[in-house]
């Protein structure tokens, strides 16, 4: 092999392809790509505990921020209220159902399923159980990560908030501040958690095995 | 002009799009990563073709979504149907300036100028036009950051269809367009994910081979 499988001598930009020499690069420090100025490494403090807490957090405030009202709207003594739930099932009870799915993925399943897989990512790499179920959590993590849009969601409330204020009388519930809450520890989660570290970790496990498995054969 | 780089595909290897890799590229067709198993390409397959799919399919919708109304809003019985143009001129009229520029923004400028400038960096690295790779990333990456921002009015119809929801006095409904629209987002932010920004990168080693 000209090349080491892990604990590699290379690194190579994403966005450009360069081939870039590894060095070590400090905590809170980053590797930019030399050519296209791509962040190559950007290690963090406390990956697996800041995870874990944020998961966790996260993922206790999603049954609220779903069911509780996010605004009241009244209008002559009648009032209507919505949560993220309702809106889903106003847009299925209208037939439109791809719209449905769509909003239902984006605003719920998939920041849910990103607190979940950060949360058992972290478990795992702490239990030291490195195996098919990291590499699975790691790879749909990846997948659904761009699908997660919490905070144009929290922009839709504000402006639907402000275009509703002249037409009747406008109130925040519960679930707005549950919403609020969630949204900036999913953001959070999403800004902080280092996938490549973990993936070093996953490598570093993977060349351990390995290592032993030709010294048994030996 | 910078020094030449060595990449990746100069020394015969191949980065893993998820777990970030390096291997040895292998003249098979279907290689995989060793570490996380996802398949092995030196450039997306075929990310041109895939891009220009995307882009022309998502043009297609954006006609619709803006020709039908995405939003009915009735009041008092009297239906007041809204298309994304009308809406952000009414939401001007009634004095919202702040909401109708973020909305003009997220559901017009977005999508419009996310499908212009793709295309153009398709044509950029098709035509081999002599550009700025540097500029032509970071466009790239704008691309990609503000895509998602297009969902904010799907959301807000969403969210005004249970919050306004008084029967005659006052009731939202989405319209034809919505479908359409969503749409658009949709196949735009495929079209984002099958672009290979390397390819932009290859264009200057061609040069410097020339």
């Amino acid at each position: 092999m000209g090349t080491r499988l892990y604990n590699q001598p290379l690194i190579v930009c994403q966005d450009c392809d360069a081939a870039i020499k590894r060095r070590p690069v400090a905590v809170g420090q980053k590797l930019l790509c030399p050519r296209c100025h791509h962040v190559l490494v950007a290690p963090r403090h406390h990956i697996l505990r800041r995870g874990l807490a944020l998961s966790i957090t996260s993922l206790a405030l999603a049954a609220p921020a779903f069911t509780l009202p996010i605004m009241t709207f009244s209008m002559l003594g009648v009032r209507s209220s919505d949560t993220l739930v309702r809106n889903v099932l106003a847009l299925f009870e209208q037939g439109y159902f791809g719209m449905a799915l769509l909003v239902l993925f984006c605003s719920m399943i998939a920041p849910v399923m990103e607190s979940l897989l950060v949360g058992l990512t972290c478990v795992l790499v702490m239990s030291k159980r490195i195996g098919p179920l990291l590499v699975w959590a790691l790879k749909t993590h990846s997948h659904l990560r761009r699908w997660a849009m919490l905070e144009v969601y929290m922009l839709g409330i504000i402006v639907a908030y402000i275009k509703m204020l002249s037409e009747g009388e406008m109130r925040f519930g519960v679930g707005m501040y549950c919403f609020v809450a969630m949204f900036f520890f999913t953001t959070l989660n999403t800004l902080l958690f280092d996938t490549k570290t973990i993936w070093e970790i996953v490598g570093r496990r993977f060349e351990h095995n390995k290592l032993h498995l030709s010294k048994n054969h030996a | 002009m910078s020094k030449p780089t060595v990449t990746a595909k100069d020394m015969g290897l191949v980065t893993c799009r998820m777990c970030s890799l390096v291997s040895k590229a292998s003249a098979s067709k279907d290689q995989r990563c060793p570490r996380c198993g996802s398949g092995l390409a030196t450039r997306l397959p075929r990310s041109i073709t895939r891009t220009w799919a995307f882009v022309i399919a998502a043009w297609a919708f954006v006609v619709p979504s803006n020709i039908y109304p995405i939003m009915t809003v009735v009041y008092f019985g009297d239906n007041d149907p809204d298309t994304i143009y009308s809406g952000v001129i009414s939401l001007a009229e009634e004095g919202m300036m702040a909401i109708a520029i973020i909305v003009f923004i997220a559901s017009i400028v977005v999508p419009v100028f996310k499908l212009l400038a793709i295309m153009f960096l398709l044509l950029v690295i098709q035509l081999k036009w002599p550009l700025n790779q540097r500029a032509c990333t970071w466009l790239y990456r704008l691309i990609e950051v503000i895509g998602i921002w297009s969902m904010l009015d799907l959301f807000m119809i969403a969210i005004l269809s249970a919050l306004v929801n008084i029967g005659t006095v006052a009731t939202v409904y989405a319209g034809p367009a919505a479908t359409a629209f969503a749409l658009v987002v949709v196949f735009t932010l495929f079209a984002a994910m099958t672009f290979d920004p390397r390819l932009i990168w290859d264009l200057q080693e061609e040069r410097n081979n020339d």
